[in-house]
Formats: structure tokens, C-alpha cells, sequence
């Protein structure tokens, strides 16, 4: 058999079954009796050794033998995981994870594995001391294992079921969802263990495995029967080899990038083009540039959803680390991922993994406290970190909660007064204030800062970060309660929708996701930023962007003008403009910022007539 | 014509606003009971649509009288009252056949929501 054509499955599958074990080993950590992991992991590690075996890479066959032989002792002997022994399977996996390249590049008799291998054998037998005296299985010429792929998964459909966090008893309200569940078929891998859900530690995240005829509408349908249900979500993700069971083709981003990059030109010419048809009303021209027009639009969809990866490829990548660092720092971190599926332009994903693993490790090192700090202040010995994605209308939005001791605010005045950042007679009235502050370069990195306040690393780096990507922070803090970041991005880079104002003789675009409506105020405000308008019966903070620009001309102070409000995520403002000019798809270009240049300029685009004009960021007018 | 409704408590404090709550939502309190054993009995007796039952009461408990209950008519359609506190008490109820569950203090519009869960 020419086994060449399935080294690419080899390593896709190896590595899905690999993360699969990192993940059900951290379970299996935090409930060590507990006889589901332990199950996924034995058949994981068996499906790798077959599959090692298959293809001849003899040491990480033994190696997976080795670690197999080890779990199937513990499960048979209903041995409970002592953190060596759990430290040791990690290490195997990390093992068996670097080994993966070099054995499908042929040097798989290099593979540095005795060491591990004779500490899988000694833990395996612990009465017998010397080494190898477990007796090597040959496994690769014994022919057990010779399918090549897609065995051993665990049965039934993975059901992943938030509660209302609100609502009372949830454990209970667990316990109804799982009878709904029972009652469509056999259910599985239940995660938290039954006895884990049962106590007030239990937050409202539930996952199991659901073995049934029924369709997924029908299972989310049952469940939500329960009550106190937020959400249901029924399916995996495909694995590699059901990926490439499909039609698909893998292409490089690079490919993906040039294509966009084609239609954002594509959409500029579109502009000019459909400029020159208006003046040809009824002609040819103007029907043909419609008919591109919408082309050009239909086209832009498609690169843009062929661009989407799940963040679950980013995200998945974070429990180690975190279970690391938790260990580390002998803090005791429940981490709770949500919303794996909801997908990302693929450019952005590779650039959330530092900052967010930044504000993880933050929030593990400086916002969880000890385990006894937090069972005197009355909560559990278990700190929670929760990381959730969720789709909003044009945007994603990635929380980052801990359940901690929040961030100290007067430390942090202190600190910033000392240091001049701020006023003596200032305060930090709001966390947005706070979080302005702790953005500031130089200051968060401070060392001292650190030590006192409970958090700040590295902080302006990861709002640059966001910021460059488009997107937007937030920040809400509560003494005792925890900490909580939310990062909201677009969903997808360059060509955005944008509402084109106009003050003096610039223009200038807001991106219309920032917007909530338009309409008119009686007055403008005197005051270019401060003061207030009264719109719809309610007082907004209002900006009069001809005064913030500076642009000429006489201003127009008391008459009525125009005024888009737009949602600045804890609050909404107006901004008062001359004229309301057009609504069109702008490609936005990052502008390297000058000295100096003002903070609400957050790129700029060529518009339809070619005149170059800057791109508001409506968050940080006022 | 409401559905109807068998309210079992021992506290008549609790009894009347259950049966406000419900009433008021159009519901029919056909029938009340103080004790598990006058449960099971009055549900023999009026078939009503749904149950609400509390958990502790004297003379058959409210799980006891749901275990009953279910036998009578594997249907049957219990709300338990708890508690804060009777967690494992709520799931035992389950396990033994209730349907869905409200925690003391009530707060109406939970009530209403799970009975409109029941019944629907």
C-alpha cells in the first residue's frame, strides 16, 4: 500500500486527536475519578497509535503503546490520577505532538522518547522497577490497526447548553435539561461530572454527547423545555477528515488576500463607475453599471465569507497555557470556552492569539485570587475564567471575564498621580476612564503597578492591537466581583459600509456599524465637544465635528443641522454635521499615524470620485 | 376554559398565592392539598392539568407523593416548590418524575413561565 497519500490525514488527524487529549486531560485533572475523559483519552491515544503504527512510525507507536498501556491500567484498576501521573501524560502528549512533524518527514527512529517512555512503563507497573520489563508490544507488525483513520470517536452528537445565569438553581436546572436529553437517547460525556454540576460552584455551562435519532432542531427544541435555557448548541466541528471527505480545496491566505485586495479595487471602480451613470440617467451605462454594481457586491460576500475560520482554532490553543500558569501560581482556575464556532475573518484570528492570551494570563496572574484569598472573602476556592465569542449584528464580540478581586482603583490613582499621569484632583470616574488610563504606553507597564493594582501588563499593547484590527475595548471592573474585557471586532477587515458626512469642505466617513440613526437637532450646540443635544427627548453628550475639525468657514452655532448618533457601546452621542452626503462601501486603509495626529482618525479611503477623505472612529469623539 | 390546576402545600399562606398568582392568569385552582397523602388522593379524584407540589410537607412528603402520583398517571404534570437550598431535594423530585421546578421567594412571572412551559 503506498502510504504517502495519507501522511497529510496522519498529521490533520493526529494533531485534532492530540488537542482532543490536552483538552481531556485538563478534565480529567480537575475531576481525576472521573471515567469520561479518561475514556476519550484511551481512545484517542488508541486511534494515534494505530495510525502511527500504519505508517510505520515505529516510536510514536511505542510511545502511544506506552501511554495507552498506562491509562488502560489506571482505568482498569480504577486508579485515581495523581498529578504525576497526569504531569507525565502531558508530557507524553506534548511528546507525541512534536513528534508528529519529523516522523511524517521520515525521522521518526530520531525521536527523543526513552526517557518519557520508560516513565509511562514505571508508572504503568510501579512494583516493577527496571525498564522494559513490561515487554515491548511490536504493534506496527501485528496488523490490529489497520484502518488509517476516523475511528474511536465518541458516540452521539456534542450538545453544548448554556443556562441563564440569572436563574436559580442551576444545577438543578441541569439536571431537567439532561432528563429532556435522556428522553431523545444516551447521553454521554457529561461535562461538568454530574456530582461537579450539583455544586454551587456550578456556573450554567453544561456539555454531553447525545446519541440519537432525533434532528438537531428537534434536540434544541427538547431542551429548551428545561426552561432557564440561553442557548443550545448541537454539532461538531468538522475534523480534518471529514473536511477533506467534502469538496474542498485548501488555499493559502495569501491567495485569499490578493483576491480581496482585487475586489476592494473592484468596489472603488464600482464607485466611479456608478458616479459617471448617474449622469446618464435611463442609458445603457447606468443599467450595466447597476448590474456590475451588484456583481461586484455578490462577489465581495463570497471572498469575505471564504475567509472565515472558526475562533475555536485560536481559542483552542489556550487551556494549556492557562492550566500551566494556574499550576504555576498555585491558583485553582476553572476556564470556561464559548462560542467556538462563531467565525472570524481568518487575518484577524491570527492576530487575536497574543492579546487575548495576554489578557488571560492578566487575569489568571493578577485578577484570580489565591485559593484560600477567595474562600475568606466567601467564594469558592475555584476562580472562573470564562472567554466567549458571540456574533452581534456586524461585529464579533470576544468577552474575557474573570470572577477575581477586580481591579483596585484607587491603587491605580495613586499610582498615576504619583507618576503624573493624572491630576491630583482627578479621579477615575468610570471603568471607560480606567481603562483609558491603564492604555496609557508607560504606564500600565510599569512594574509597581502591577503588584499593587492587581492588573495593567501590557495593557496599551493589547488596545493598539484591537484597535489596529478595528475593533473596540471595553472594560468593566467591580471590587470582590471580577474583571471583564470585551473586544468587539468586525467581522471582517478592509471594505466596510460607511455613511459619508460632510463639514465645511471635507468630507468624512463614519462606518455604519458604529451608527444607530440620523436625524436632526433644533440647535447646535456653542460648544464643540462637552456639551449635550436634546434629541428624541433625551440628552446626549453631542460633538459638533466641525468644531473638532477645525474646519473653516463661519460656524453655524443655534441652527438646526444634522446629527448621527452613534453607539459608543456604554453610551450613545450625537455628532452634528453640516450635511449628510451618502451611504457607500469604502475600502479602509490604515493611515500610519503622524505625531500629533488626532486620536478619531482611524484611516482613511479613496471615495467613488476619487477624493481621498479621512475614516472617523466614532468610539473615542468626546 | 382554563386548564386546570391541583395547588398542594401545607402552608395556607403559600396555598393562597399560588392560587392568586394562577387565577389571575386564568388559570383553575380545581383543588388544594396540605399534606402529600391529600395530594395524591385529590389527583386520583379531579385529573387535573398540572400539580404544583412543595417539597416538605407533613404526612408524605411532596417527592413521596410525586413518585405516587407518576403511578397513578405517568403524565402527570408536577411543578415542585422549593426552597433555596433544596437543590438536591429539587433534583430528587425530578429524577422521581416532576416536571420542572420554581424557588421560594416566587417571583410570579417565573411561576407563570413554567407553568406556561408545562402546559404548552
Amino acid at each position: 500500500m503506498d502510504l504517502d497519500k495519507y501522511v497529510a490525514l496522519f498529521r490533520a488527524d493526529s494533531r485534532e486527536h492530540l488537542a482532543q487529549c490536552n483538552a481531556l486531560l485538563l478534565e480529567w485533572e480537575r475531576a481525576p475519578t472521573a471515567s469520561a475523559p479518561l475514556d476519550g483519552l484511551f481512545r484517542s491515544i488508541h486511534t494515534i497509535k494505530g495510525m502511527a503504527a500504519t505508517m510505520g512510525y515505529t516510536r510514536l507507536a511505542d510511545l502511544s503503546h506506552a501511554l495507552e498501556s498506562l491509562l488502560a491500567t489506571i482505568r482498569d484498576n480504577e486508579r485515581t490520577a495523581d498529578p504525576e501521573i497526569v504531569d507525565l501524560c502531558f508530557q507524553a502528549v506534548d511528546l507525541l505532538e512534536a513528534g508528529i512533524d519529523p516522523a511524517a518527514e521520515g525521522r521518526d527512529a530520531e525521536l527523543p522518547v526513552d526517557e518519557v517512555l520508560a516513565g509511562l512503563r514505571r508508572a504503568a507497573s510501579p512494583e516493577t522497577t527496571g525498564e522494559g520489563e513490561t515487554g515491548e508490544v511490536d504493534v506496527h507488525r501485528t496488523g490490529e490497526f489497520a484502518i488509517p483513520v476516523g475511528f474511536g470517536a465518541p458516540a452521539g452528537r456534542p450538545i453544548r447548553v448554556t443556562l441563564r445565569h440569572d436563574g436559580e438553581m442551576l444545577g438543578a436546572r441541569a439536571a431537567l435539561v439532561l432528563l429532556k436529553a435522556e428522553l431523545l437517547g444516551k447521553v454521554s460525556a457529561v461535562f461538568p461530572p454530574r456530582e461537579a454540576i450539583q455544586s454551587p460552584a456550578f456556573g450554567g455551562d453544561l456539555s454531553f454527547r447525545l446519541a440519537t435519532a432525533a434532528s438537531d432542531e428537534r434536540i434544541r427544541e427538547a431542551i429548551r423545555e428545561a426552561g432557564d435555557v440561553l442557548s443550545v448548541i448541537v454539532g461538531d466541528r468538522p475534523t480534518p477528515a471529514t473536511r477533506m471527505a467534502g469538496r474542498q480545496v485548501r488555499v493559502t491566505l495569501q491567495r485569499l488576500d490578493d483576491l480581496l485586495n482585487q475586489v476592494s479595487e473592484l468596489v472603488v471602480a464600482t464607485n466611479q463607475l456608478a458616479e459617471i451613470a448617474v449622469t446618464a440617467p435611463g442609458s445603457p451605462l447606468e443599467t450595466l453599471s447597476g448590474r456590475i454594481g451588484r456583481l461586484v457586491s455578490q462577489a465581495q460576500t463570497s471572498v469575505t465569507e471564504a475567509r472565515l475560520a472558526p475562533v475555536a482554532e485560536v481559542f483552542d490553543r489556550f487551556p494549556r497555557p492557562i492550566r500551566d500558569l494556574a499550576r504555576q501560581l498555585e491558583k485553582r482556575v476553572a476556564f470556561v470556552i464559548e462560542g467556538g464556532d462563531i467565525e472570524l475573518d481568518r487575518s484577524l484570528l491570527d492576530d487575536i492569539g497574543d492579546p487575548l492570551l495576554h489578557l488571560l494570563r492578566n487575569a489568571v496572574d493578577h485578577g484570580l485570587e489565591t485559593p484560600e484569598e477567595r474562600v475568606r472573602s466567601g467564594k469558592t476556592p475555584e476562580g472562573r475564567i470564562l472567554l466567549r465569542a458571540t456574533r452581534e449584528h456586524n461585529s464579533v464580540l470576544i468577552l474575557v471575564r474573570d470572577d477575581g478581586r477586580g481591579i483596585d482603583r484607587e491603587a491605580v490613582v495613586d499610582k498615576a498621580r504619583r507618576e503624573r499621569f493624572l491630576g491630583s484632583t482627578s479621579t477615575l470616574d468610570s471603568d471607560e476612564d480606567l481603562l483609558a488610563l491603564l492604555g496609557r504606553p508607560g504606564f500600565s507597564t510599569s512594574r509597581e503597578v502591577t503588584g499593587v493594582s492587581g492588573r495593567g501588563v501590557g495593557i496599551d499593547v493589547v488596545l493598539t492591537r484591537f484597535r489596529q484590527l478595528g475593533g473596540r475595548v471595553s472594560l468593566h471592573t467591580k471590587p470582590g466581583a471580577g474583571t471583564t474585557f470585551e473586544l468587539r471586532l468586525p467581522l471582517t477587515l478592509a471594505i466596510v459600509q460607511a455613511l459619508i458626512v460632510q463639514v465645511g469642505p471635507e468630507r468624512y466617513a463614519v462606518p455604519l456599524a458604529h451608527i444607530v440613526e440620523t436625524g436632526h437637532v433644533k440647535e447646535i450646540p456653542a460648544r464643540a465637544s462637552g456639551g449635550t443635544i436634546s434629541y428624541r427627548g433625551a440628552t446626549l453628550p453631542a460633538v459638533v465635528l466641525r468644531g473638532v475639525t477645525g474646519a473653516p468657514g463661519p460656524g453655524r452655532a443655534g441652527r438646526r443641522a444634522p446629527v448621527v448618533v452613534v453607539d459608543q457601546g456604554h453610551r450613545r452621542i450625537g455628532v452634528v454635521v453640516d450635511t449628510l452626503v451618502s451611504r457607500q462601501h469604502i475600502v479602509v486603509e490604515p493611515v500610519d499615524a503622524p505625531r500629533g495626529m488626532p486620536r478619531w482618525i482611524n484611516g482613511a479611503a479613496i471615495l467613488g470620485d476619487g477624493v481621498p477623505i479621512l475614516v472617523l472612529d466614532p468610539m473615542v469623539l468626546v | 376554559m382554563g386548564q386546570t390546576v391541583l395547588v398542594c402545600d401545607d402552608a395556607i399562606f403559600m396555598r393562597t398565592m399560588i392560587t392568586d398568582i394562577l387565577t389571575q392568569a386564568g388559570y383553575e385552582v380545581v383543588g388544594e392539598a396540605e399534606s402529600g397523602a391529600q395530594a395524591v388522593e385529590r389527583y386520583r379524584e379531579l385529573r387535573p392539568n398540572m400539580v404544583t407540589m412543595d417539597i416538605v410537607m407533613p404526612d408524605m412528603g411532596g417527592i413521596d407523593a410525586v413518585r405516587e402520583i407518576v403511578k397513578i398517571d405517568p403524565d402527570a404534570k408536577i411543578l415542585m416548590c422549593s426552597a433555596m437550598g433544596q437543590q438536591a431535594l429539587v433534583v430528587e423530585a425530578i429524577q422521581a418524575g416532576a416536571k420542572d421546578f420554581v424557588v421560594k421567594p416566587f417571583q410570579p412571572s417565573r411561576v407563570l413561565e413554567a407553568v406556561q412551559r408545562l402546559l404548552s
